[in-house]
């Protein structure tokens, strides 16, 4: 492949190697450690796993609104629509985020600013991303993007308090949908809300996400979820992405040992089964990620080979790559 | 119909406080006590019965009576007249000083907050040096070298009050700051002035208030303590405090010169607590109704 190919060809969304750390009590936190994804337009990537695994930092570094103190991008490029968004003037920046891109917080509870109306935060985004300044239009499209989330355009003039989780995370999706994104990051949109109202607001986000042809980043560590909204699927561990597929490929032939043990961990319907079966073990201190593979201490099919060098992605079928060098025999295992 | 309610609701923030504070009975209170004290001390020169300096040693020590409603003091002077033209000064010190010192303060807490790290610690061991001096004592020297008088006691008191207001805040922004609603509002590119103005300030402000009307009563208790050392307001000028400090000597045998002085006092810091309460509930959404 030539170079021009490579820039033509160019997804929407690639993320090149990207390392983050943070600093904490004079350790360092490898947070994420050279990862690399791609997503294309109007499609859907599932970023799964365990609570640290590196997900929120993944999104955040995209936005670049990392603390400005105690973390740091270390290395690797973030390509949006052929730019490097790393490299990008701060003023650049600043008409992407929420505009071009945006996020969808993982709390709702405390993703809105409790002494301000819901109106107004809605209102906020779009007045900053409009080169006009007409308040009752700003007015007018938030209290449209209410309506579009299911909310009467009334409660404008409430305040957070006043709604109940589903409403705030609606209104979360509002602000996040606004400026008609192209790239919406979604951190574990419905983590914080009960199963009914779960399935609405998944419901709503896949509808939007069609409807304007938004690529979106789902995280969350609920399988459910992905099977629901998503198209592909990297499953992150240790702030590495240790397999990465369709959601097909994934769930039909799940092959790293963590994926295995995640859909182990969800209850067969089918099944006469009565307990989860969570993997034993904890992921790893980020502090002191151990050589070679991330996941060796808590792998049933681990070697020496193992921990000696970092794992590289196999790949097992088209477009489904494994970080795992004993894939073969972990396939066996499985059977 | 509608469009009533539209309406209603649509007032702006500020009219939402004002009719949040008028439905607060103590709070209204207070603002009548606070309002009533202003004017009188305004309009004091033309309603004194007495010059507040004029002695009369006929009447030293003098009971409550028709002529002289708060008795007279250890010279013989009017001390409801006293009282009434010393609002001017304590009042106004009070206030003054605490605005002061809260916009200085408020500022520099709001940057260590907001930014945290090397800006944070640079600040705040700053602030450390300051604060190992006793308040007292910092204010004393800085009145020393400014010389007495009301404009400098002003300046000494606010100057004594930023270190305190500062810590105060930043503790709050920390703490606020760790909420995702902050950085959801990175994530739509508020700018940092933006964030700090329109998001958390307004959610840091009650404990501030609090502390600020608090800080009031203080600060006229403090700027007495000046005067009482020959800095600060100097006499005759009858400020409150000053009379207060003055009068100990002869509290076994004339309690009027203390309790008048003193009442003055208790009865502004009440009422602006009072103001300071409703202030608080009105400013907070989830208190409102
Ligand atoms: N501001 C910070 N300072 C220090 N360490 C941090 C900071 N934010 C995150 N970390 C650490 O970085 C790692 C990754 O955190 P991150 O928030 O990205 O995880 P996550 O995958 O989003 O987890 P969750 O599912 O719980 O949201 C964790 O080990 C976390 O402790
Ligand atoms: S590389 Fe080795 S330790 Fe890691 S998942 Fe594969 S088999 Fe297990
Ligand atoms: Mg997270």
């Amino acid at each position: 492949m030539s170079k021009k190919d490579i820039n033509t060809n160019m997804p929407f969304l690639s993320i090149k190697d990207l390392r983050v750390e943070y600093k904490s009590d004079g350790q360092i936190v490898h947070a994420v450690n050279d990862v690399s994804l791609q997503l294309e337009r109007g499609k859907t990537l599932g970023l799964v796993g365990e609570t640290g695994a590196g997900k929120t930092t993944i999104a955040k570094s995209i936005l670049r609104i990392l603390p400005d103190v105690g973390s740091r991008i270390v290395n690797g490029e973030i390509h949006l629509d052929g730019e490097n968004l790393l490299k990008l003037p701060e003023t650049e920046m600043r008409k992407i985020r929420g505009n071009k891109v945006s996020m969808i917080f993982q709390d709702p509870m405390t993703a809105l600013n409790p002494v301000l109306r819901v109106g107004d935060q809605i209102a906020e985004v779009v007045r900053l991303h409009s080169d006009s300044n007409n308040s009752a239009e700003h007015e007018k499209r938030a209290k449209e993007m209410l309506e579009i989330v299911g909310i009467p355009a009334e409660r404008y003039y409430a305040y957070p308090h006043q709604f109940s989780g589903g409403m705030k995370q609606r209104v979360v999706i509002a602000i996040a949908l606004a400026c008609n994104p192209d790239l919406l990051l979604a951190d574990e949109p419905t983590t914080a809300l009960d199963v009914t109202i779960q399935a609405q607001v998944l419901d709503l986000i896949a509808e939007l996400r069609n409807k304007y042809n938004t690529a979106m980043l789902l995280i969350t560590h609920d399988m459910g979820v992905v099977a629901q909204v998503c198209d592909n699927v990297a499953v992150i561990y240790a702030g590495n992405i240790i397999e990465y597929g369709s959601k097909e490929q994934i769930f039909r032939h799940p092959s790293h040992p963590y994926t295995i043990g995640l859909f182990g961990a969800i209850p067969d319907m089918n099944e006469d089964e009565e307990w989860l079966h969570p993997i034993e073990g904890l992921p790893p201190d980020p502090t002191d990620l151990p050589q070679g593979c991330s996941f060796a201490p808590r792998c049933k099919f681990v070697t020496d080979a193992c921990c000696k060098e970092s794992i590289s992605m196999y790949k097992t079928e088209d477009g489904h790559d494994c970080r795992c060098c004993r894939i073969a025999a972990v396939k066996k295992g499985e059977d | 119909m509608p469009k009533t309610i539209e309406k209603a609701k649509k007032q702006s923030e500020f009219v939402r406080i004002i009719k949040q504070m008028s439905k607060n009975k103590m709070a209204m209170l207070g603002l009548a006590i606070l309002s009533a004290e202003i004017i009188l001390a305004i309009l004091s020169p033309y309603i004194i019965p007495y010059d507040y300096s004029h002695m009369d040693m006929v009447n030293t020590f003098a009971k409550p009576s028709f002529q002289h409603p708060f008795g007279c003091d250890d010279m013989g002077r009017d001390i409801f007249s006293r009282i009434l033209y010393g609002a001017r000064y304590s009042i106004s010190i009070g206030i003054i000083a605490v605005g002061i010192g809260t916009f200085f303060g408020c500022t520099i807490g709001a940057t260590a907050g907001y930014f945290g790290g090397q800006v944070d610690n640079v600040i705040m061991r700053f602030l450390d040096v300051i604060q190992a001096i006793p308040g007292m004592l910092l204010m004393i020297v800085i009145s020393a070298v400014l010389g007495p008088g009301y404009f400098n006691t002003i300046i000494a008191l606010s100057i004594g009050s930023i270190s305190g207001m500062a810590r105060l805040l930043r503790a709050q922004m920390l703490k606020e700051r760790e909420n995702e609603y902050i950085e959801a509002a990175q994530s739509i590119n508020c700018s940092k002035f933006r964030i700090i103005v329109s998001h958390l300030l307004p959610n840091c402000i009650s404990p501030m208030i609090v502390s600020a009307t608090m800080g009031v009563a203080q600060t006229i208790t403090v700027a007495a303590g000046l005067s009482f050392i020959g800095l600060g307001v100097q006499p005759p000028t009858p400020e409150w405090g000053a009379m207060l400090s003055a009068a100990r000597q002869f509290i076994r045998q004339a309690p009027h010169l203390v309790y008048f002085p003193g009442l003055a006092i208790a009865v502004t810091v009440l009422a602006l607590n009072l103001l300071g309460d409703g202030l608080r509930d009105a400013l907070d959404p989830k208190l409102k109704n």
